[in-house]
């Protein structure tokens, strides 16, 4: 009888320490396949991610003028940014398309007048923003020197008679905190940093697109505030009638004859952009992604976009 | 007659299984957190960091140049040495191990700002150890070709991928 009770003991015992050695396997074992397949999971996310945003820049970059184009057309006012989100493969994809001619462009303005007064009047203009105390300008030492701008000059202009130099090619030159958050959102009514300042073009500006702000800082002295709004108030005219082809080219050149005049020859526009820019945002549960890619139309031939990435 | 437990026999029983429920809780609760801890340390495996990075400076450079040393990425990946967060600054990066003999060494990335001459903000990081060996191959021709193909040879194993430069 004793023998017996101890056997049943023992069995029990040892049945309770099997049970525990499973249920331990398989939490090890749950456990271990839920990292494999959170594992796999990220890498097809960041696999979507990746593809999500050749798609955008292969199908939507080259189309970026007919974009804000047919924008115009639809709401009869100027459209140097839009913005909008795609939904791709279950990810969402905030983009954000602009004509980087219809912005200051930061090189003009160093060609036009020394680094510290560059540095103050982009200050100004960019107070408001959050960035106004961040612009610290570096530009490049070694020049080099980019194509004649095939910009429409008005009647009686030269074009600019110095060729533009690139000598900031990227935010992260003209800012101390490059912050992408900071160049592509609004703050309070202040347009951010991506829609007032350009790094890329030519350094002619389209004045069919450009705000006030960005027309004013590229125009410096060569343009009055009260010829600003002239030529603002002159083009939303001919965006809300608007006649058969060509007419913007010739209000607008009519409006901006003044520009001319001895000293002002360094103010160069356009009313045809050839510098298009694409920025995607994308969203993982541990960041934020931004990507931005610039194409020139004389560089698009040649396959040259230059691509940022934060 | 079939006799059933012993109340004796049933709380002892009862006593050992909670005991051993306790143990498990625990194990089980302390491998939870020691994934955490690692996921926290290294929340994508050593292989996909390197690559991630490479991905990251291929994707900011402009041009590209293979040496025996290792590969030289010029573009705007600069990364701020404090924050460790992107400046899109021109830089120059280098990728190259660092050995000693024939034993595997680690994998460098070297960093310095192209548009500030008197302070380049020189610096390097270790990005890899164990690592033997960098093969950055890809078509030659002027600017950044659009795949560019990653051999890294580590101790263990080898990572091979194929890094499509514009995305």
């Amino acid at each position: 009888m004793i023998q017996s009770r101890r056997h049943r003991g023992y069995v029990l015992i040892v049945t309770l320490g099997l049970l525990v050695l499973a249920a331990t396997m398989l939490v090890s074992l749950g456990r271990a396949t839920m990292r494999r397949a959170s594992e796999a999971r990220e890498s097809l996310e960041a696999l979507q991610q990746r593809w999500g945003v050749t798609s955008c820049r292969k199908v939507i970059l080259p189309q970026a003028e007919a974009i804000l184009a047919r924008e115009e057309r639809e709401l009869k006012r100027a459209m140097p940014v839009y913005r909008t989100s795609v939904r791709l493969g279950g990810q969402e994809f905030d983009l954000v398309v602009s004509d980087e001619q219809a912005k200051a462009n930061v090189n003009l303005l160093l060609e036009r007048s020394d680094r510290s007064a560059v540095e103050s009047e982009l200050s100004r203009a960019l107070s408001g923003s959050g960035l106004g105390e961040a612009v610290r300008l570096r530009p490049l030492g070694e020049v080099r020197r980019q194509s004649q701008p095939n910009a429409t000059t008005a009647p009686g202009t030269q074009p600019t008679t110095v060729p533009l130099t690139r000598r900031v090619e990227s935010y992260g030159q003209v800012l101390d905190s490059s912050n992408p958050k900071l160049l592509l959102e609004k703050r309070s009514r202040e347009a951010p940093p991506m829609e007032l300042l350009t790094c890329w073009g030519n350094g002619a500006i389209n004045v069919a697109r450009a705000s006030a702000k960005s027309l004013k800082l590229s125009s410096g002295d060569a343009l009055s505030e009260v010829e600003v709004d002239g030529i603002l108030r002159g083009r939303d005219e001919v965006y809300r009638q608007p006649r058969a082809g060509g007419a913007m080219g010739d209000a607008v050149k009519k409006l901006a004859k003044p520009v001319g005049d001895g000293a002002k020859q360094q103010f160069v526009w356009t009313t045809e952009s050839s510098c298009h820019s694409l920025w995607v945002v994308t969203r993982t549960k541990q960041r934020e992604f931004y990507y931005l890619v610039v194409r020139e139309s004389g560089d698009a031939a040649q396959g040259i976009d230059v691509a940022f990435v934060w | 007659m079939k006799r059933a437990f012993t109340l004796i026999e049933m709380l002892v029983a009862t006593m050992l299984v909670a005991m051993l429920m306790g143990a498990v809780s625990l194990a089980v609760g302390g491998l939870a957190r020691d994934e955490r801890a690692i996921a926290k340390r290294q929340n994508v495996a050593r292989d996909e960091r390197v690559l991630d990075l490479l991905r990251w400076d291929l994707l900011n450079a402009k041009s590209m140049s293979v040496g025996r040393d290792g590969v030289t990425l010029i573009g705007h990946g600069g990364i701020d040495r404090g924050k460790m967060t992107a400046t899109v600054r021109p830089s120059w990066v280098v990728y190259r191990v660092a050995r000693r003999g024939e034993r595997a060494g680690v994998l460098l990335r070297e960093q310095n700002y192209r548009d500030d001459t008197v302070r380049p903000e020189r610096w390097s990081e270790i990005v890899a150890v164990g690592v033997r060996r960098l093969d950055v191959v890809a078509a030659p021709g002027a600017g950044l070709p659009e795949k560019v193909r990653v051999r890294v040879a580590f101790e263990d194993r080898v990572v091979d991928q194929v890094i499509r430069t514009r995305s």
